[in-house]
């Protein structure tokens, strides 16, 4: 294989490597989320195209390689077309939106948290998954280890867990 | 990299992880992603194998990740960007879920980007240029 020297990583330094990895993942970003609701909806690259008026060449172009001129304003239309609105924020503050939606307290009883029954009197998550406050661990009786042991796979599991226990 | 170019008993090692998966690969095609593709294939499969390592292979574009066409092996994947191919297949029997490189290679017939006026664009700021063809 070629290198390309006049496109070569090694004349990158760390910044502009940085820089050129934080547009690549946000690109694929977009793409992904875009082909994410696509998926959920059975939707194709025809369905799209016919939507937003479009070739189907083009759809195609906006989730290959070339995509690198994918605009805001592209990416805006496609959501609105499928259904959806984009909505733009940073990792950090999108990861405290969830925590302060799914009740967390600090990190120091991250261990503590679960998921139990089928209701909940503060928000349903999925299906009949629902989130409420939790025994702790060690307030399971010693006669029900298996079921502390269940529950400490859950805690395992990230994203099954949630809704810190008082 | 083709199989005869390959240190003969090089081991896979884990190169990248993530929350669904990891990905395992040769020193030398690990080496030859980071030092001897063109940049744009290089940040493309980069933040390609980060998204499958955390999120899996579901959502990426068709183009971008899909089964090898005409494989001999039905389970053999490839993610492709710019002409590079990153071939390889998931462990069934591995516990911890891994996805095995066994080949990275370019195909002949996507030539790099950086060629093209469009690549060249991406990289000068403020302005844009054509190529003599499309000013029209």
């Amino acid at each position: 294989m070629k290198s390309d020297k006049a496109n070569s990583i090694s004349q990158c330094d760390a910044d502009a490597y940085a820089a050129k990895a934080a547009e690549a993942a946000f690109i694929l970003l977009a793409q992904t989320e875009m082909q994410k609701i696509m998926n959920r909806k059975g939707l194709r690259y025809r369905d799209l195209s016919r939507r937003m008026g479009v070739t189907e060449a083009r759809i195609s172009q906006m989730f290959g390689d070339t995509a690198t001129n994918l605009t805001i304003k592209t990416v805006a239309r496609v959501f609105h077309h499928l259904g959806e609105t984009a909505y733009l924020t940073t990792l950090e503050e999108f990861e405290r939106q969830l925590a302060e939606a799914r009740g967390a307290h600090t990190d120091d009883n991250a261990h503590r948290w679960t998921v139990v029954g089928l209701e909940s009197d503060k928000f349903q998550m999925a299906g009949d998954v629902a989130l409420a406050d939790a025994p702790t661990a060690a307030d399971v009786s010693a006669s029900n280890r298996s079921f502390e042991r269940w529950l400490r796979a859950e805690a395992a599991l990230p994203r099954r867990t949630a809704a810190a226990a008082a | 990299m083709d199989a005869e170019e390959r240190i003969a008993g090089e081991l896979y090692e884990v190169r990248l992880s993530g929350r669904r998966w990891r990905i395992a690969m040769r020193k030398s095609d690990w080496d030859h992603l980071n030092t001897a593709i063109p940049a744009d294939a290089h940040f493309r499969l980069r933040s390609a194998l980060d998204h499958f390592c955390a999120h899996g292979g579901d959502n990426l574009p068709e183009q971008l990740f899909h089964p090898v066409p005409g494989a001999q092996s039905a389970r053999l994947e490839e993610f492709v960007a710019f002409g590079v191919h990153v071939i390889g297949r998931r462990a069934t029997e591995d516990p911890i879920r891994t996805f095995f490189v066994t080949e990275v290679r370019s195909s002949a017939s996507e030539p790099a980007p950086a060629a093209t006026p469009q690549a060249v664009q991406g990289d000068l700021p403020f302005h844009h240029t054509h190529s003599r063809g499309a000013e029209r």
